[in-house]
């Protein structure tokens, strides 16, 4: 009896958790799953009923297309510099002395404490025709046209590395504080040089955190919708933007659900067919 | 020439001083050991001699070279951390060969040394597992096998024991201590562990407040303390102060403080009449005998059977006297019993206490 009830506790102690998960999450998820699936009537917005033209719109039209790949590249070279900034970061904020440590990871983190609108709206201002930078380019003669960036994905991809980039070095940070700081020294000894340190001791250490970084940092990029709004403007949408569009825009509310399925789904197997890949490469050493 | 000599090392933080002027030159081949309490510096003496720290002042010659301004990564000493510090994304055989690939040796022969290197630790089967699939100990002598791989000219043993059970340690420091004579590389080993320290090392440096306050050969170091910290750090004895009372040829008397009881020991030439010490006595070689016998007298407060050997402590008038003897059946006396504690005079180790008078 006390045996059963027991093992109850932990059950019935997450029942709150999971039922705000519920109400909050899942509903909302499976709702927009159903909506997916509804037709459309210009007249009477969505109508019921079960169909799949929505996803032939959706997979099949090649403004579509282009959308998603627009998407994904963004997600993918956002992924990609995080994790050449992000790394080396972590680590030299790591090798930092007692006091400058954590100052150091409290401004590298900063970014996180400003609304991602206002950091947003910030870099459109840097970005623009007369904006910061090439006004400084100009004035140094550096440039004779102004350089594109704002509405250009190269300013999205920036823009979205500046938010990004404190969760890869979080990930990577905690990667870091699992090692063994004597193994640098047991290296040294061994007549290995900083670089060497880095490149054959301690990156292969710290690849499950720059993995689980990645992982948040694509995720976070490809679901973007205020940088890529502000930033890419009307002219650059992703698939975020797109799917406000449908939904605020053209009211085509199933249209808009099924394009955001799309998008869960395709950043979800990216995601997990990574995690696995590289999961079973370094299992064998990892705790 | 010594291998390596310590010259006046000295290293301060900012209201700490950690070593306070160690001078030790150490021989070719020879295994010295670091002990002292945590705090003493004996890990900071290792980590000035590996080049992860720089002294304050004072210097390290490495045959008769000063190594200072070489980084760790030039001084070629292989060193054995406590925590063992594998690489835990490479196998055995890869950790091994760490070493050898930076000194750009080509595989073959590579290959070769590893294969040597893993043999002599007796670990050559293991060598595509990787770290955490081998046991405490097993890592232990990878580590080894990684810093000797390397022909270190000095071998660093920074706590290499203390994560280890108590019966594998024994193994182990028989092991180390096999291994070290066998490949003749100079060591040093720092440990807290006095045991450790007397089962493998040619010569012990005992260490307190960053000073070296006995440097001698584990016999002497335990047979003839020339401080109470060192007869109490090494070891276990009980100390007695007391004053000599008078020399004569060899022999001296002293006098106890407390009671007047007058006992025998080995006359020293720094010791005249008159000076104030204390008496060490190691419980092995105090006897217990019956009261007419004893220099000193009291009650037996406890008898402990430790199995190999039995542990009395006798209440005297100036507090407990420790005494062992081997287990040879159940002892002459009982809990209670009023006894007599004799030893032989030059068993009594005496050293000068400058703190009473």
């Amino acid at each position: 009896m006390a045996e059963a009830s027991r093992s109850r506790v932990p059950l019935l102690l997450s029942l709150p958790a999971l039922l705000f998960f519920a109400a909050l999450l899942v509903t909302p998820l499976v709702m927009i799953a159903v909506l997916s699936f509804q037709s459309f009537d210009l007249a009477t917005g969505a109508t019921g009923g079960a169909t799949l033209s929505n996803f032939a719109d959706t997979l099949g039209d090649p403004y579509y297309h282009t959308i998603f790949l627009r998407t994904v590249g963004i997600a993918l070279a956002t992924t990609v510099l995080c994790v050449l900034i992000g790394a080396p970061e972590a680590y030299f904020l790591s090798r930092m002395r007692a006091p400058w440590r954590s100052i150091f990871l409290i401004v590298t983190l900063s970014p996180l404490l400003i609304s991602v609108v206002v950091r947003t709206l910030g870099w459109a201002l840097l970005f623009g025709r007369n904006g910061v930078i090439n006004n400084v380019a100009s004035g140094l003669g550096l440039t004779s046209a102004p350089i594109p960036m704002l509405y250009t994905i190269q300013g999205v991809v920036i823009a979205l590395v500046h938010v990004a980039v404190p969760f890869m070095i979080i990930s990577v940070w905690a990667a870091l504080q699992r090692l063994d700081p004597k193994v640098v020294r047991a290296a040294q000894s061994l007549g290995a040089g900083e670089t060497t340190i880095f490149i054959r001791i301690i990156l292969p250490q710290i690849v499950p955190g720059i993995l689980s970084g990645s992982l948040i940092v694509f995720a976070l990029a490809a679901s973007a919708f205020a940088t890529p709004a502000i930033i890419g403007g009307r002219q650059l949408k992703v698939v975020a933007t797109a799917t406000y569009d449908e939904f605020l825009g053209t009211l085509n509310w199933p249209l808009g659900a099924a394009i955001a399925i799309v998008l869960l789904i395709v950043n979800a197997t990216i995601m997990l067919t990574y995690n696995r890949l590289l999961e079973r490469r370094y299992a064998r050493f990892a705790q | 020439m010594a291998k390596i000599a310590l010259r006046g090392l000295t290293k301060r933080f900012a209201a700490f001083t950690a070593l306070n002027g160690i001078d030790l030159a150490i021989e070719p081949g020879e295994f010295v050991g670091l002990l002292g309490p945590s705090g003493c510096g004996k890990t900071t003496t290792l980590n000035i001699v590996a080049g992860f720290e720089e002294p304050t002042s004072g210097e390290v010659l490495l045959d008769g070279r000063s190594l200072r301004g070489v980084p760790a990564s030039q001084r070629g000493m292989g060193i054995v951390f406590q925590s063992y510090a594998l690489f835990p994304h490479l196998t055995v055989a890869e950790n091994v060969a760490f070493g050898l690939e930076m000194r750009k040796i080509a595989k073959p022969a590579r290959q070769q040394k590893v294969k040597e290197a893993l043999d002599l630790v007796r670990l050559g089967h293991l060598a595509d597992r990787y770290p955490r699939q081998l046991s405490g100990g097993q890592q232990q002598r990878v580590a080894l096998a990684r810093a000797l791989a390397i022909e270190p000219a000095l071998l660093l043993l920074d706590e290499p024991l203390s994560n280890l059970d108590a019966k594998l340690r024994e193994e182990m420091q028989v092991e180390i201590r096999a291994i070290q004579r066998r490949v003749g590389t100079t060591t040093i080993m720092v440990t807290h562990d006095q045991a450790e320290a007397l089962a493998t090392c040619d010569r012990i440096a005992v260490m307190d407040a960053g000073r070296i306050v006995q440097l001698a050969d584990p016999l002497t170091l335990y047979d003839a303390p020339t401080s109470h910290f060192a007869a109490s750090f090494v070891g276990r004895s009980s100390q007695l102060k007391a004053r000599i009372a008078s020399v004569e040829g060899g022999r001296c008397s002293i006098l106890i403080d407390g009671i007047a009881a007058t006992v025998p020991g080995a006359a020293q030439p720094s010791l005249p009449a008159g000076s104030a010490v204390v008496i060490a006595l190691r419980p092995e070689k105090v006897r217990l005998v019956p009261p007419k016998d004893g220099f000193l007298h009291g009650r037996l407060a406890s008898r402990v059977f430790q199995g190999s050997s039995w542990l009395f402590s006798v209440e005297t008038a100036i507090g407990a006297v420790l005494s062992s003897e081997p287990h040879r059946g159940a002892p002459a006396f009982n809990e209670g019993d009023h006894v007599g504690l004799n030893w032989r005079p030059e068993d009594a180790a005496l050293i000068a206490d400058a703190h009473h008078g």
